[in-house]
């Protein structure tokens, strides 16, 4: 059963042909046969989430449907705060966050009637993007044991991956959602900033968090976001635009769109098959009428050093209690990274806000004059293996975060929807990824491109050896 | 102090005169006009319009 995607699931349960129950208990059996290995859960709420799958089956028996997700068993990322459940930000306090209203994306999915099975394992306060753990244990690659999950929204990455959960949530304040994504192999949305509510999750970057899904098809982790989009008074700068429906018009096809490959920065020093791969992808979606073209980009590496500076700035104000009283508490790359914040002065972090308002009016006027999406990595290389990426001296560790994050980043800067998905794998197995980006706001376009060339490709048939 | 910690402490200058240097230089022709909350209008006015 958990073969299923979510939406067929979902299905399944409003036809009566699986029970929550079921589809439950199924989940919480995969758990515990296989996240020893992959220590994907922080915290397991096996007896709340059977209760509540009992609950709604109860309600569509009596012809009570809540929503779409009516019975889908779902997980989040340890900074979204669930009521009853403590939130531990990957740290090595059990409730390290708390929020006085339940994260508002958890609210929307459960109003939807989704199943909470637990809280998901994550980058110690979600910096970083291996997805290692010094508290709650690294989280392992579902594909191949030793490999990074890619992080920070490690969890969610490697239990959508391997069954444990059909979707989850995950931050992306400097790619946390696609380079997980990446790495298991799943899709993951960051979406527009300000898209999804962020009132109720821990804070990294103010300026840079976005909330989105991890699923293993587009068309799972586009119901998701449909369901957890849009303004919510409890996060000011959560967008009043409407939210169109996503689903009906993600079978069209996307003859006429124009696509760009980019000349510049985000081919430098990747992996051979990996650059294969996105031009492989690039061909496929040639050969359903789009029209692909190479472009130059507004410099990235810009963006990535004005990310450094609003990044570090944010998160060292945000966590400055625990990094002045507790530093000992955190992980020595973690602490490296917040201490650097603590003395950038006012002047430069608000330049680098001056700077990011430049950069984003001019990559829009610019780029999509030229194009209606980004083809792009999301990842250099295929999930290196842990223990020689994560580990030695915190400021070359450090240097390798920024060098394997650096394809994603660019877009939390600038704010623009992106999804990562499946794209191929490398010779030894292990996952690529595409990422395809989009105007301000068009969500629409970039997962109609993606379910059209995941669809196409199929990827998303293939399943990890997780047992 | 150890040696280590002022190891660290020389690190940590390091990378914050690092990021002072590369903003001022980036920031060096910024619009008297421009201000971060342009950001949100630039995503705003770059939407598809409905």
């Amino acid at each position: 059963m958990t073969d299923l995607t979510l939406t067929a699931l979902a299905s399944a349960v409003a036809a009566g042909t699986v029970s929550s129950v079921e589809a439950t208990a199924a989940c919480l059996d995969r758990i515990a046969r296989l996240d020893g290995r992959l220590r994907a859960f922080i915290t397991l709420d096996a007896d709340g989430a059977l209760a509540r799958a009992k609950a709604l089956d109860a309600d569509l028996a009596a012809g009570r449907r809540r929503g779409p997700l009516h019975g889908v068993p779902l997980a989040h990322k340890d900074l979204c705060h669930v009521p009853g459940l403590p939130t531990s930000c990957g740290t090595k306090t059990a409730e390290y966050f708390t929020s006085e209203t339940e994260c508002t994306a958890v609210a929307r999915l459960t109003a939807a009637g989704a199943v909470t099975l637990g809280k998901l394992n994550m980058t110690e306060l979600a910096l970083g993007p291996f997805g290692d753990n010094p508290h709650h244990g690294d989280v392992d690659n579902p594909w191949k044991a030793g490999h990074v999950a890619g992080g920070s929204s490690s969890g969610s990455g490697a239990a959508v991956a391997a069954g444990l959960a059909f979707g989850a949530l995950g931050s992306d304040t400097g790619g946390s959602i696609r380079l997980p994504a990446a790495c298991c192999g799943i899709v993951g949305i960051k979406p527009t900033y300000g898209r999804v509510s962020r009132a109720g999750a821990m804070a990294l970057s103010w300026s840079l968090d976005h909330l989105g899904p991890m699923a293993r098809t587009v068309r799972d982790a586009a119901l998701m976001l449909e369901i957890v989009a849009g303004a919510d008074p409890r996060d000011a700068t959560s967008s009043p635009r409407p939210v169109g429906p996503l689903m009906p018009t993600l079978d069209r096809l996307p003859a006429g769109l124009r696509l760009g490959l980019p000349e510049n920065y985000y081919f430098d020093g990747v992996a051979p098959e990996v650059r294969a791969a996105v031009e492989a992808a690039a061909h496929t979606l040639e050969s359903l009428g789009a029209r692909v073209h190479t472009l130059r980009l507004p410099d990235p590496a810009t963006a990535n050093d004005v990310a450094n500076v609003i990044a570090r700035s944010e998160s060292a104000a945000i966590h400055s209690r625990v990094l002045r009283e507790r530093p000992h508490e955190l992980g020595a790359a973690v602490r490296t990274r917040l201490e650097v914040g603590l003395h950038v002065s006012a002047h430069d972090y608000l330049q680098a806000g001056r700077l990011r308002a430049r950069l984003t009016r001019e990559f829009v006027a610019e780029v999509f004059a030229e194009v209606d999406a980004i083809l792009a990595p999301a990842i250099p290389e295929p999930a290196p293996v842990l223990a020689e990426v994560a580990r030695g001296p915190a400021d070359e560790v450090v240097r390798r975060m920024g060098r394997f994050s650096r394809l994603t980043r660019p877009f939390n800067v600038i704010g623009l929807p992106v999804v990562a998905l499946p794209c191929g794998f490398s010779a030894a197995g292990l996952p690529l990824s595409l990422q395809i980006v989009g105007r301000p706001f068009d969500e629409g376009t970039i997962l109609r491109l993606a379910h059209a060339y995941e669809q196409a490709s199929g990827w998303y048939h293939r399943r990890p050896g997780a047992e | 102090m150890t040696e280590p910690d002022s190891a660290h402490r020389r690190q940590v200058q390091g990378d914050v005169a690092a990021l002072a240097g590369t903003i001022e230089r980036l920031a060096g022709d910024l619009a008297l006009a421009e201000e971060p909350s342009n950001f949100a209008v630039a995503l705003e006015a770059g939407a598809p319009r409905d």
